[in-house]
């Protein structure tokens, strides 16, 4: 559930997490990454913990993966592209699926590497990444007027990693219904695609 | 699969649990083979990994001790950093195939082994898995036939190449379509090309008995008899 009193991120701090990637890509600066990891980890772990609540040594083993992965990675990110914040978040992500995968009852050799990695556009205009830039602002203004309801079933999907019917089983709503709270939070936030909710 | 004249995509729904993670990978693997070459489903995914970046950003902090960061600081140091990385994938040399597909389809569909299950239909099987989803290719010849079939669980068809129609309409390069269980539906390839696509199968095939077997060739043509 995500905390809504917590301050919003601010512009200061988004420039000053693009320095830190910037010294852990340029000059591998560990203090750099130590300032980093003190910000994040503790979110990425509540990230994978929502996933599989109790499993702390399980969230700590991740916590290490995606950080690791962010100082290996550090020199593909591009600050005019995304936030560092949405950066990460794919990062905990495609480290979770992964994870998950593996723990899977049909094992699968398809990674999120491989299906998310292409999907990277270096070329992507500038002036749509601008404007996403923008829009991650109008979103976080807008997450903290969903109703509790869509808060619940949008976290349940990003934080929790849960399906559609996963959600529906464990609110004991009908499966319509929890797509139509995903629908009807995704255009509170300016998402829809203008289809029928 | 070179231009996005796509009308047929994911629902918004899909695509939000894609940029969550929380599909599974086989379905996932559908979705990024349409996804590549539709800059409209591209863009709407970014949007929705803004909201995951969100809800990162505002969960509350969950303790991690020391040791951790202690440990991950002596990893880093192992760690290589900075070099690019070797190139994971095969360079799709001039062929059609979606970058997320060259993994499996490196020198192109020409080149696959295809299984021929009659002479106007040929498969070729993506994921080892024997059980659980199914990920494979078709291929139906110019004007060929496909089955004309039943399922059990979902179905989604990605069109890499060619067009197809069936009762509803036709179908195009790049189209991501889903069909829910016991609809009937017999498609045919359009004329001037061999039409291939990206299907995946979920849910259990189960074979029941004769008559499933006989009423069913699209289970056949995964079960060979
Ligand atoms: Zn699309």
């Amino acid at each position: 559930m995500p905390d809504t009193r917590h301050r919003k991120k601010n512009d200061a701090e988004v420039q000053e997490e693009q320095a830190w990637l910037a010294a852990i890509a340029n000059s591998q600066d560990e203090i750099a990454f130590s300032c980093l990891f003190d910000r994040y980890a503790p979110k990425i772990k509540a990230f994978c913990l929502a996933k599989s609540p109790g499993s702390i040594t399980m969230a700590d083993e991740l916590v290490q993966e995606v950080m690791v992965k962010i100082w290996q990675k550090a020199h593909l990110y591009h600050p005019e592209l995304a936030s560092p914040s949405t950066w990460i978040f794919t990062l905990a992500r495609n480290t979770r699926v992964d994870f998950f995968r593996k723990q899977h009852r049909h094992q699968t050799d398809i990674t999120a590497e491989d299906i998310y990695d292409d999907l990277i556009d270096e070329t992507q205009d500038l002036f749509i990444a601008a404007h996403q830039k923008q829009q991650q602002k109008h979103i976080q203004q807008a997450m903290s007027h969903l109703s509790l309801d869509q808060t619940e079933v949008i976290a349940k999907v990003y934080m929790e990693g849960k399906s559609h019917s996963q959600v529906a089983d464990e609110l004991q709503l009908p499966l319509g219904t929890v797509k139509s709270r995903i629908r009807l939070a995704l255009s509170k936030l300016g998402l829809s695609l203008g289809e029928l909710l | 699969m070179k231009h996005n004249n796509s009308h047929h995509h994911p629902d918004s729904l899909t695509l939000t649990a894609f940029a969550a993670g929380s599909i599974d990978t086989y379905e996932g693997l559908c979705i990024a083979t349409h996804i590549e070459n539709c800059p409209e489903c591209k863009r709407h995914m970014k949007q929705l990994e803004l909201v995951g970046a969100s809800i990162l950003t505002e969960a509350k902090d969950s303790f991690v001790a020391s040791d951790v960061k202690n440990k991950t600081l002596d990893a880093i140091k192992q760690a290589p950093q900075g070099t690019p990385q070797p190139t994971k994938k095969h360079q799709a040399r001039n062929t059609d195939v979606p970058k997320v597909l060259t993994k499996w389809i490196p020198e192109g569909f020409g080149q696959l082994e295809w299984v021929k299950v009659n002479r106007q239909l040929a498969t070729y099987d993506l994921t080892a898995n024997k059980r659980g989803p199914r990920v494979s290719l078709v291929k139906v010849s110019a004007g060929g036939q496909m089955p004309h079939h039943r399922h059990s669980g979902k179905e989604i068809t990605v069109i890499l190449q060619g067009s197809f129609s069936d009762e509803d309409g036709i179908y195009t390069e790049g189209d991501y379509l889903v069909r829910e269980s016991h609809e009937n539906h017999s498609p045919v390839a359009s004329l001037d090309k061999d039409c291939i696509c990206l299907t995946l199968l979920d849910g259990p095939i189960e074979l029941t008995g004769f008559f499933s077997k006989l009423l069913n060739p699209w289970l056949r043509l995964r079960h060979p008899i």
